[in-house]
């Protein structure tokens, strides 16, 4: 939620010299930031838990989230009191982590710590003017109902059943877009957002090999922390803006839904097939009904992929598949449908922040050895892209990718040899070229739209789209954490589980 | 025994109805046996109805979703669900009772793959007498709940100011307070079973809502009557007098149709056991909500008759 500016800054200010008084000189400075349409007043709680618990000392800048993320990063680590810190571990949340990581290209930083952070973007942004046009829908069909209703017939009075529902959905329609863009923040003009687009040239060069490459060796810590917010997909919208109320607003919603949907069914059963007037009634109603039961598969598309073709699991603004920090562990809250929507990250995440600091940041607990708790468990196979001891015996080097790898459009490994090269080419197709660049082995994916090919920590080697969508894939994943993928020098690549086994190739051996 | 049914022609959207259509939608109104149409589903249980019907039970399943102009489905579809219709006699009306059978879950991409999400907010049955009391909804639990309510509405916050100043139904709200609540003499489902040898007296009533027909559209009677600024047109089965498509047009197009089809049931009556419905959502560049009705299983009851 947008705080004040003025009141947040006092806040601060007294939180900051309260916390100089107990600073041990060991305190690790650890940068809380904050995300769009957003300052530095929801991290203050937090913040002082975490300072409780563990030996550091919370800095909580505000800064302008609408400029954008190279901006935003230059003026808060120029600012001297930040510039000064040698080796900060950095906490962002949503844009904050983007910043985050903006910011470990200008200066040294010891950890980036992500939560809910659309590394590959937010659908939500450039899919918002689809959300508002499909809610604008609504007024006209409540008055086609009105319509309907105002030829009498004997059924009427039903009416004076359905009037509330369709009061509420005349409400609803045009509240889920003012609410939403007001805590969003948007309403206003960003030079941020085009940034945030999935497929901005901002999210690619962030996500680059090289920029990933860079972050591993120049960032000794990072983590992501993903939330799937409780019951994410009921009154999705209500989620995001409004997560406590959100349950309440659900039985709202279906109640209106299955309402309408029943006292349709009524007539239908009732009126005589000759009643023009009666059945257009129903049909009416069967009409609106059908417009609330899409509210929550159409929105979650709509935070899910750009192109509204899947519904991805998510924390009401931004999908589980982009808040995975690339290249690095994660952690994930919520994986029973039952964490922390967005807007309540910072405030309801402090356990998973606990341990990120300790077990990832290696920041010890105050006044005690330091001994971190264990990260919260990871998700099950298939999908999970969490870390996984590899046992320590798979090799290393640009002709391997090990697990949780990415490989993005252009990207390429090359054996070690250099006569072999492995890519993802544009046009969304992998190959497996030889030295004069005949292919070897394609994946046929070619003609969809551009994604990622991961090397998943499960053992499966998979390709998906840019909507997300898992086009092809080794079928390596079965229970083999650590697996991992190597471009030969015999022009094979294989895929090898992590005590040494062959779990699939593509057969090119020369 | 006649089949009838209304089915889409070969040629798709493109046929131009009747006198009043222009836009590309087609009707189609047809007798299957003059389109080749194989048999028609096997008889739901036959059932002597020619008594009066002292309880009913059916299954009515729901599917919805949304076209684009050109017909494409446009995704996001909302779910399908299947519920059992129950009426008994009750006093002077009937106990109508509406259960969720089944309603289809949304899949979901999830940490752990594809995944399918129970609703935990489905309004799991409804009841209504014709006597003037009040409806009730239970949710999953069994537990009594209400739609939404003047507090649920004022819960959302939205400012008086950006309210849909052309929303008022409060008039139309007035107007049906109190008015008919059912009605005693009525069948346990004039909209779902008809019979046969009644077809004088739906064309008496047909012509009383309509006037004389209006000419033949594709071998079906048309009868045509303008409300406010739209023209509804219904087209008629001749020999059975069962309304096979209904449209509405207005502001330069056609803004719904309905076709619907019947089967045998019993030994004189019909069954209405398919309806749809698509209705030009507005200001969308003609894109359609879709309403897919269907009625199975039907069982009636005459207890020996009344």
């Amino acid at each position: 939620m947008r705080g004040r500016w003025g009141g947040t800054r006092v806040v601060v200010c007294v939180l900051i010299l309260a916390m100089a008084r107990g600073l041990a000189a060991q305190d690790r400075p650890v940068v809380f930031l904050h995300g769009l349409g957003s300052n530095s007043n929801g991290w203050v709680d937090t913040a002082e838990r975490l300072r409780q618990q563990t030996a550091i000392e919370p800095r909580l800048p505000d800064f302008n989230w609408r400029k954008s993320f190279q901006d935003q990063a230059g003026d808060v680590r120029n600012r001297p009191e930040l510039a000064a810190l040698t080796a900060p571990v950095l906490v962002g949340h949503s844009n904050g982590g983007l910043v985050a990581r903006e910011w470990s290209r200008g200066r040294h930083v010891d950890g980036v710590v992500t939560i809910g952070t659309p590394h590959r973007g937010a659908p939500l942004m450039p899919n918002f003017f689809q959300w508002t046009s499909f809610n604008a829908a609504a007024p006209s069909l409540l008055n086609t109902t009105l319509r309907a209703f105002s030829d009498w017939t004997d059924f009427s009075w039903t009416f004076w059943y359905i009037q509330n529902a369709l009061n509420w959905v005349a409400d609803f329609s045009i509240w889920a877009v003012f609410s939403l863009g007001t805590t969003l923040g948007f309403d206003a003009a960003l030079p941020v957002a085009g940034q945030m687009h999935p497929y901005s040239s901002y999210v690619s060069d962030v996500n680059s090999s090289t920029n990933l490459g860079r972050e591993a060796s120049d960032i000794p810590s990072r983590v992501g922390v993903v939330s799937v917010a409780h019951n994410f997909y009921w009154a999705g919208p209500a989620r995001a803006a409004v997560p406590d109320l959100a349950d309440g607003i659900a039985v709202a919603l279906y109640g209106a839904a299955f309402g309408l949907e029943y006292w349709a069914g009524y007539i239908m059963i009732e009126a005589d097939p000759s009643d023009f007037a009666a059945t257009e009634q129903a049909f009416s109603l069967f009409t609106v009904a059908s417009y609330i039961l899409a509210i929550d598969p159409f929105y979650c598309r709509v935070v899910s992929t750009y192109g509204l073709n899947d519904c991805v699991e998510n924390d009401g603004v931004v999908p589980y598949t982009s808040q995975e920090y690339p290249n690095a562990p994660n952690m994930y809250i919520g994986t029973d449908n039952d964490g922390p929507a967005h807007v309540q990250e910072r405030q309801r995440s402090g356990d998973a922040l606990y341990s990120a600091l300790t077990w990832y940041m290696h920041i010890p607990n105050r006044g005690s050895t330091p001994t971190p708790t264990p990260p919260p468990p990871s998700p099950p196979a298939p999908g999970d892209p969490s870390p996984a001891p590899s046992g320590g015996s798979a090799p290393t080097g640009s002709f391997v990718m090990q697990p949780d790898q990415v490989l993005y459009p252009d990207d390429r490994i090359d054996s070690v040899n250099g006569l072999y090269h492995f890519v993802y080419q544009a046009d969304g197709n992998l190959v497996l070229y030889e030295e004069n660049w005949a292919p070897l082995w394609a994946s046929h994916t070619d003609g969809s739209l551009p994604g990622l090919v991961i090397m998943q920590s499960d053992g499966n080697f998979v390709l998906y789209d840019g909507n997300g969508v898992a086009l092809w894939a080794s079928g390596s994943s079965v229970n083999h954490p650590g697996a991992y993928l190597i471009v030969q020098d015999d022009g094979n690549v294989v895929i090898y589980e992590a005590g040494g086994g062959a779990l699939w190739a593509t057969g090119t051996a020369r | 025994m006649q089949i009838i049914c209304a089915r889409k022609r070969a040629m798709g959207w493109l046929v131009v109805v009747g006198t009043m259509f222009t836009t590309g939608w087609s009707l189609c109104g047809v007798r299957a046996e003059s389109q080749g149409r194989g048999s028609a589903p096997a008889p739901p249980e036959q059932a002597n109805t020619e008594h009066a019907v002292d309880a009913l039970s059916a299954d009515m399943t729901i599917r919805q979703w949304r076209i684009a102009a050109d017909g494409k489905p446009l995704g996001a579809d909302p779910p399908s669900f299947t519920m059992k219709l129950q009426r008994e006699r009750h006093g002077q009306g009937w106990h109508t009772s509406l259960s969720l059978q089944r309603a289809e879950p949304p899949l979901v991409q999830g940490l752990s793959g594809p995944r399918a999400l129970d609703n935990p907010f489905l309004v799991a049955r409804f009841e209504y007498d014709d006597d003037g009391t009040e409806p009730k909804m239970y949710d999953v639990s069994g537990r009594v709940m209400a739609g939404p309510t003047e507090a649920d509405r004022a819960r959302l916050g939205l400012p008086l100011d950006l309210r849909d100043p052309s929303w008022d139904p409060t008039a139309l709200a007035g107007r049906a307070r109190g008015a008919a609540r059912g009605a005693a003499n009525r069948s346990a489902a004039n909209g779902l079973l008809l019979k046969q040898a009644d077809h004088s007296q739906r064309r008496a009533d047909l012509q009383q809502r309509f006037g004389p027909r209006a000419g033949q559209v594709r071998g079906l009677d048309r009868f045509v009557h303008t409300f406010g600024p739209e023209v509804h047109e219904l087209l008629v089965d001749p020999a059975l007098a069962l309304t096979m498509e209904m449209n509405v047009s207005g502001q330069g197009g056609l803004l719904s149709h309905a076709v619907f089809e019947y089967q045998p049931f019993g030994k004189a009556d019909l069954l209405r056991h398919h309806a749809q419905a698509q209705r030009v959502i507005p200001a969308s560049g003609g894109s359609r909500i879709v309403t897919d009705v269907t009625i199975a299983n039907v069982i009636v009851d005459t207890r020996g008759g009344r």
